[in-house]
């Protein structure tokens, strides 16, 4: 039997704020256990949370992003539960009524756009760490996180398969990077989600149980989860079993998930109005005044810079989603760049140095004029294609333009056809089997014995000008 | 109106309650009169009354974005049962 596979997904995302929801505490990753804490951080009697009024603005943002309605109030809701990393033994979120509801995103697939609904986005306070000691039978509880600022994304089942799922992650991704609520770094866990899959046999109307899958903390892993899921799901059925409704926890390590124990008591918060702090009233002019702050959001960048720059839909929707290589983008093409050449260095020898380094475009240490000036030595044959690939790493490493890199390491391009030609006879000299080849008619020798005399010259001969004068050194001895 | 002994074991074991049976019997009494006693708000008509989310006519308190020094590490942990590499300790928990 064939089977369509549901998805919906919960986007748990940390929000970019000085400081942490309901206190004073900085809001920041990293740094030694339980300095960033404060009696409200670990639930001490007494303490009393009050709320930022940025996370507020943040969601509503967020909100308006994806089309949502915003509530003219809400509350927030105490969710209670016992684990070492909630110290109060509840969590502060919203539950019946949440800030933002009912919006959209629009997503790329298969060159076509898919609306995902968005049910809900509420604001809530993230839990801190536990850390657990290699055999040790206790675990270490470290608060710093405890009470950083969140919001959930709750989608409606509107997503059909792995890859859609993907397309969807990336699309929040670049809409919460855009409007600068939330830096999303994953390997930071600012961005994480839980996942709900359930399976049907096509053409059926009705959704199959689903399961809940925890846990996951990168979009790979997502469709990894989600994959993974979805056939454990159709075994169970194609076995003539039933899927159980059930929470379960992904171990990318081993590619598989497994049912949660401690979640088998059916969900149980005993969710109630957090007395402890005030609604949220939210006028007409607040949404309208943080509606203006509203940047251009990535799929209106994509439309322009496929109609502006002539950029291919991959390129504008690459650059566009993100913020960083799109800043870049536009601050190198003002300088005088051409448009697609810009976006193949940001595409491609640009973002596999950000791959490497696992860090995020926002993150590139230099800016619009730096890169202007790599690829203008470029087109300018000040240096080689060849040598600007070895440029770009130092740009990245050392901070020095590339203009400093290029004169400290005298790296310009060799133009002097004396040069090139004196380096030709030495190649030709040391390479005679090549030449033999050349005489018997073996045109791919040319191949070959250009490279010799780029790698002689290290990368910085002029290569229009290696070709002349190596076709001309080899008609003279043909 | 007492509610079911049942019921009461459940919210004990989610509140991590150890209720002896005596207990439990008075409190599926008690319990029940609580209930009763707030069910007689849903024998008001509300009908032309706004939705009320919070007692008191106050909301929108909020604080600015701006961080504050956090207590000492030593002052986060003095009040913990236990405590090790600048953290609390907790009976071994993993998922």
């Amino acid at each position: 039997m064939k089977y369509e596979t549901v998805i919906g997904l919960e986007v748990h995302a940390e929000l970019a704020t000085e400081t942490k929801i309901y206190c004073s505490c900085a809001n920041q990753f990293g740094g030694d256990t339980n300095t960033r804490c404060c009696p409200v951080c670990v639930g001490l009697p007494g303490s009393l949370p009050v709320l930022n009024a940025r996370v507020v603005e943040y969601a509503i943002l967020a909100g308006l992003a994806m089309h949502c309605n915003i509530a003219e109030q809400c509350k927030q809701d105490r969710k209670n539960y016992f684990y070492p990393d909630l110290p109060k033994a509840y969590q502060i979120s919203q539950f019946d009524i949440p800030l933002c509801a009912d919006g959209y995103v629009e997503i790329d697939i298969d060159e076509a756009t898919k609306r995902i609904g968005i049910t809900r986005i509420h604001i809530e306070e993230d839990a801190g760490k536990l850390l657990h000691a290699e055999g040790g039978n206790f675990s270490l509880v470290d608060y710093n996180r405890g009470g950083v600022p969140l919001i959930e994304i709750v989608s409606e089942p509107d997503m059909r398969s792995p890859e859609e799922a993907a397309a969807y992650l990336e699309t929040i991704k670049s809409i919460l990077q855009a409007i600068g609520v939330s830096d999303c770094k994953m390997q930071e866990g600012s961005l994480r989600c839980d996942i709900n899959v359930s399976v049907r046999p096509e053409g059926q109307k009705e959704f199959g149980v689903r399961s809940e899958c925890k846990n996951v903390n990168s979009f790979r892993a997502a469709v990894r989860a989600i994959r993974y899921e979805r056939d454990r799901q159709i075994a169970v059925l194609e076995a003539g079993g039933v899927v159980e409704q059930e929470t379960r926890r992904w171990d990318d390590a081993k590619g598989e998930s497994y049912v949660m124990r401690s979640k088998e008591e059916a969900h149980d918060y005993r969710y109630f109005p957090e007395p402890d702090l005030m609604p949220i009233h939210v006028d007409a002019a607040w949404v309208e005044r943080l509606r203006k702050t509203l940047p251009e959001l990535p799929q209106e960048k994509k439309r322009r810079y496929k109609s502006d720059f002539d950029l291919p839909d991959y390129d504008a929707g690459l650059l566009g989603a993100s913020v960083g290589l799109a800043t870049i983008f536009e601050a190198t093409v003002t300088e005088g760049a051409k448009p697609k050449l810009v976006s193949n260095w940001l595409l491609g020898d640009i973002s596999k140095i950000l791959n490497e380094k696992g860090i995020e475009a926002t993150e590139i240490p230099f800016d619009g004029k730096a890169l202007f000036e790599l690829l203008a030595f470029i087109e300018n044959g000040t240096i080689t294609g060849t040598i600007a690939k070895q440029v770009l790493p130092k740009m990245f490493d050392e901070g020095k333009s590339a203009k400093q890199i290029v004169e400290e390491e005298g790296l310009a391009q060799i133009n002097d056809e004396g040069a090139i030609a004196s380096l030709i006879q030495e190649v030709l000299a040391a390479n005679e089997a090549a030449v033999q080849d050349f005489r018997s008619g073996k045109d791919r020798a040319i191949g070959f014995l250009t490279g010799q005399v780029m790698r002689a010259s290290k990368g910085k001969a002029n290569p229009g000008v290696i070709q002349a004068k190596l076709r001309e050194a080899l008609d003279a001895v043909k | 109106m007492a509610i079911e002994i049942k019921e009461i074991e459940h919210l004990a074991d989610l509140a991590r309650l150890a209720l002896s049976e005596k207990e439990k019997e008075q409190l599926s009494r008690e319990v029940g009169q609580m209930i009763e006693f707030a069910d007689k708000l849903s024998t008001l008509d509300t009908t032309d009354t706004d939705p009320t989310m919070f007692a008191a006519n106050v909301y929108n308190v909020f604080r600015e974005d701006e961080a504050m020094p956090s207590l000492p590490t030593a002052a986060i942990l003095q009040n913990a049962p236990s405590a090790d590499m600048e953290c609390f300790v907790v009976p071994k928990t993993v998922e």
